[in-house]
């Protein structure tokens, strides 16, 4: 029990005026009768005996001082509130995640029911707490500053909503637990989905997990996205989609996944899914770069919306440009021939350039043919053939004009993207020089126990080198596998790349960052079922990532961000803060006694009129 | 105690009034002739009262030979019995006679001063009594009208107070049998516990004489004029009551007042006990004629 206005009790003096007129009220008149014996049975109808008067009369007393008490008590707003006692200091950690947006069968949503809690919570919050409010979902934002100031607090919880954004409570509990340590005894209410239980991370500050999960949510939802361009083919792509089902699901999840591009319907996929299980999907497309593809899943009883829709643009796919950097004389002619029947109009462009005209701008691969730059460029991709020496990541001691004759080729990984297709059953190649394979760079090849092959990512940049002169190889330069293998390289340095430029600048999630030109931003979202386009104005160049849809800046730059959250789309499961909930259930219901004090006062009016005035008790 | 202070009680106005009113009382037949009352019933007095017939056991001296001689028919005479009458006044000296209505204690003095004075002039024996938590006598018999002093002195001192314990009361009394006793009794008829009243008047009956019970009572006791917050004070007994009192409460106070009333006055003629509700606010004189019209042998009935 607690007083959330203590303020109010000032009203108590007011109390005074009816003790002090039960203790100096005027005394009785006196009148001597000849007899009581009449006055006698008139008591004996209604009047009582001595004692049941003083009793009564006492009663009456406490009535009045309850009459005066009770509203007092209203003003003051007497709570049973579960808290802590002494809290001096309340941080309210509103989780504002995607997953928040599942609603149960009502229709209510996760977030309205933590609303709805932290109302409760909040007016029965004793008004000398002080209160901040942090709401999170990938990062963390301080909505209000520690205050008493419930209105603006309330009405700041009002104002929120719940975005297509993954959440990361660690990090947001951080910034809690900063705010709870200015001022202890304090308590955080880490109102979310999210099981948890009461804790208490450091002296003094206290979490509580006040959980809203569903206790049986069925949810179904993307969490991988990925369209790509046929290679070689106009006109064609695949979409990859990875569909996740809830691992508190209540059963199989059945479900479709439909969609279209720009008006033309995409052939819908069904599914069905056991709790917690994950499925992919390549999806065919056909269409123009550019158009707007869509893909909505629909599942029986699913809770969450928010993970249901894609929407992205076809790739805008340019020809990857690679540079092949070596001196005239020296350049491989196998590697030559091999590079230019690689070359195709609108997928592949192969630019010949000397090593003093190096660094070429605006490519995608360079190809250091027998070659080394003096300082290895960070920002590219690169395919070394032939190093003469060592620069960068590339470690290489040349073995001299003649090489060393290698005829059986292993392979160290077969599976790797740089050798699909590419046969090693009847190579023979001679190595050239001896590669250094104890960085970030693997090897693929192997022959002797050297390796002839390597690749690698160094610093985000993929790498591949081949330690063999295809000029000085018998069988290499005149099988299909080493076009292949140069057509594989090239594509595999570059991919990051593209993959980049097809998706966005920052890789297509919410949540995160994505540098923009001018000044807004639009926006094609879906809402309700519709496309629908908003502008987004921009006080900054680098925007945080809120919204699902797809997005062009004013240099006419596209891109699609989606939620594509395994932890979102796995809704929690009402479990093992079952307990907080329950007591936050009960605490709603019994902690405002405002009603019932009201309800106290009417019934003692009623009890005092009724002792006043039909049983004549003074 | 209180006494019978004020002059006012016995004053001389009061006794002009008193002889006005019994001059008026002469008037009448039965009072015309002075002296002793006459009895209803024969006896052995010269006066020749009436003839009837003989029948066997009377005595055969008071048989007419005169009228036998002359009618062949046996007479006995009869004579007029002249009888002195006990006149017995007994006054309720209860302090609810005095309080808190001094009324009631004045119309009961002046009343039995009335009924003495009206049996000392008819030659009538007058005995004073108090009456209290027994009635005890305060003044021995006493005859002629020169005692009407020592009559009211003896009014005039008599202290009122204590309870009346009213079957001790009117349960003890033995009022002597040497003569036709008049007994009055001037009380409020209050005691402690309403339900003897019946009970008590039942001793009436058994009284020597004709008796009358005259209750005193002030118009303020039969619709008291109460409301709110009172603590009533029985002079009685010393005790307090806090009582919230409305006007319903006023009303069923009235009707329980009138229906005691009514017991009192069931009991008494129930018993051929003369009854007479006497309200302080009304007129003396016409109270006390009223009270003799009914009938007494002191007004000269029969």
């Amino acid at each position: 029990m607690q007083f959330l206005h203590p303020q109010f009790w000032w009203l108590a003096l007011l109390g005074i005026i009816p003790v002090a007129l039960y203790f100096f009220k005027r005394r009785s008149r006196s009148v001597a009768v000849s007899t009581m014996v009449f006055f006698r049975w008139l008591a004996q109808e209604h009047q009582e005996s001595a004692w049941l008067r003083r009793v009564k009369r006492w009663v009456s007393f406490a009535l009045t001082i309850l009459l005066f008490g009770a509203p007092i008590f209203a003003l003051a707003r007497l709570s049973q509130a579960p808290f802590s006692g002494g809290t001096r200091n309340v941080v309210i950690l509103l989780d504002r995640s995607a997953s928040m947006a599942a609603v149960d069968a009502d229709g209510t949503s996760r977030f309205d029911e933590a609303r709805r809690l932290i109302h409760a919570r909040v007016e029965a919050l004793c008004s000398q707490v002080r209160v901040a409010l942090v709401a999170y979902d990938t990062r963390p934002e301080v909505i209000e500053a520690r205050g008493t100031e419930r209105r603006a607090l309330l009405a700041a919880v009002d104002g929120l909503s719940v975005g297509p954004v993954a959440g990361d409570p660690a990090h947001a509990l951080e910034t809690a637990l900063t705010l709870a340590r200015l001022e202890t005894p304090a308590e955080i209410w880490h109102v979310t989905d999210q099981p948890g239980n009461p804790s208490e991370p450091e002296k003094g500050v206290r979490v509580v997990p006040l959980a809203v999960a569903l206790s049986a949510p069925s949810n179904a939802g993307f969490t991988a996205f990925q369209v790509r361009k046929e290679p070689m083919q106009s006109s064609r792509f695949t979409a990859f989609v990875q569909v996740a089902a809830s691992r508190g699901a209540p059963g199989p999840i059945e479900g479709r996944i439909a969609g279209t591009i720009g008006t033309a319907p995409v052939p819908p996929r069904s599914f069905s899914l056991k709790p917690g299980e994950v499925q992919g999907f390549e999806l065919p497309l056909t269409g123009v770069r550019g158009q707007l593809l869509q893909l909505d899943l629909e599942a029986e009883g699913d809770c969450l919306s928010l993970d249901n829709t894609l929407l992205a643009p076809l790739p805008e796919s340019r020809p990857v440009v690679a540079v092949r950097v070596g001196r005239k004389d020296q350049v491989d002619p196998y590697a030559h021939l091999a590079l230019q029947s690689l070359v195709e109009e609108g997928e592949l462009r192969i630019w010949s350039v000397q090593p003093e005209q190096w660094p070429v701008p605006d490519v995608d691969v360079a190809i250091f043919d027998n070659w080394l730059p003096e300082q290895w460029p960070e920002d590219l991709p690169v395919v070394v053939l032939n190093p003469p020496g060592s620069v960068g990541p590339v470690r290489a001691r040349p073995l001299g004009n003649v090489g060393l004759p290698q005829r059986e080729i292993r392979e160290a990984q077969a599976d790797h993207p740089v050798l699909f297709r590419v046969s090693t059953s009847r190579l023979a190649l001679t190595q050239s020089c001896v590669l250094d394979v104890a960085g970030p760079l693997q090897p693929l090849w192997l022959a002797g126990g050297e390796p002839l092959l390597t690749a690698g990512t160094v610093r985000g940049q993929r790498i591949v080198v081949m330690g063999f002169s295809p000029r000085q190889s018998e069988r290499l330069p005149m099988t299909a596998s080493f076009p292949i293998l140069m057509g594989n390289a090239i594509y595999w340095c570059s991919e990051s790349r593209r993959e980049r430029e097809a998706t966005g600048f920052g890789g297509g999630r919410t949540g995160e960052f994505v540098e923009f030109t001018g000044k807004e931003v639009r926006w094609t979202a879906i809402r309700g079922g519709e496309l629908v386009k908003e502008v987004e104005k921009l006080d900054r160049n680098v925007v945080e990532l809120r919204r699902s849809g797809v997005w062009e800046d004013a240099e006419g730059q596209r891109g699609a961000a989606h939620l594509l959250s395994r932890e979102e789309s796995d809704l929690p499961v009402l479990g093992t803060a079952v307990e907080a909930e329950g007591q936050s259930r009960a605490f709603v219901s019994l902690g405002a006694l405002t009603g019932t004090l009201l309800a106290a006062l009417l019934f003692l009016l009623v009890l005092e009129s009724l002792l006043f005035h039909r049983f004549g008790v003074y | 105690m209180s006494k019978a202070q004020d002059e006012e009680i016995f004053d001389t106005e009061f006794l002009d009034r008193l002889r006005a009113m019994f001059l008026r009382l002469r008037k009448r037949k039965q009072l015309r002739r002075k002296g002793i009352q006459r009895s209803p019933s024969a006896g052995l007095t010269r006066e020749f009262k009436d003839y009837r017939h003989y029948v066997r056991q009377d005595d055969y001296r008071s048989i007419d030979w005169r009228l036998y001689a002359r009618l062949e028919r046996m007479f006995v005479r009869l004579y007029e019995e002249v009888q002195e009458f006990h006149i017995h006044v007994v006054v309720d000296a209860s302090a609810s006679m005095a309080e808190p209505f001094a009324e009631k204690r004045i119309n009961a003095l002046r009343l039995a001063v009335a009924l003495s004075y009206l049996g000392l002039i008819s030659q009538h024996r007058v005995s004073l009594y108090a009456m209290r938590e027994r009635i005890t006598e305060i003044l021995p018999s006493q005859k002629g009208q020169g005692n009407i002093q020592r009559i009211v002195e003896t009014l005039r001192s008599l202290e009122f107070g204590g309870m009346t314990r009213l079957r001790q009361c009117l349960g003890g009394f033995r009022p002597t049998r040497q003569r036709y006793g008049v007994i009055f009794v001037l009380s409020d008829l209050i005691g402690q516990n309403p339900d003897v009243l019946d009970d008590a008047l039942r001793n009436i009956g058994g009284w020597p004489g004709e008796s009358h019970i005259i209750q005193i009572f002030h118009p303020w006791e039969q619709t008291p004029e109460l409301e709110g917050e009172v603590e009533l004070v029985d002079v009685e007994t010393g005790e307090g009551r806090k009582m919230w009192l409305t006007r319903q409460d006023m009303v069923r106070y009235t009707e329980s007042f009138n229906a005691y009333l009514r017991v009192a006055e069931r009991a008494c003629l129930s018993r051929q006990v003369d009854y007479l509700a006497w309200r302080t606010d009304g007129a003396f004189e016409d109270l006390f004629l009223e009270l003799l019209s009914r009938g007494s042998v002191l007004a000269g009935r029969g």
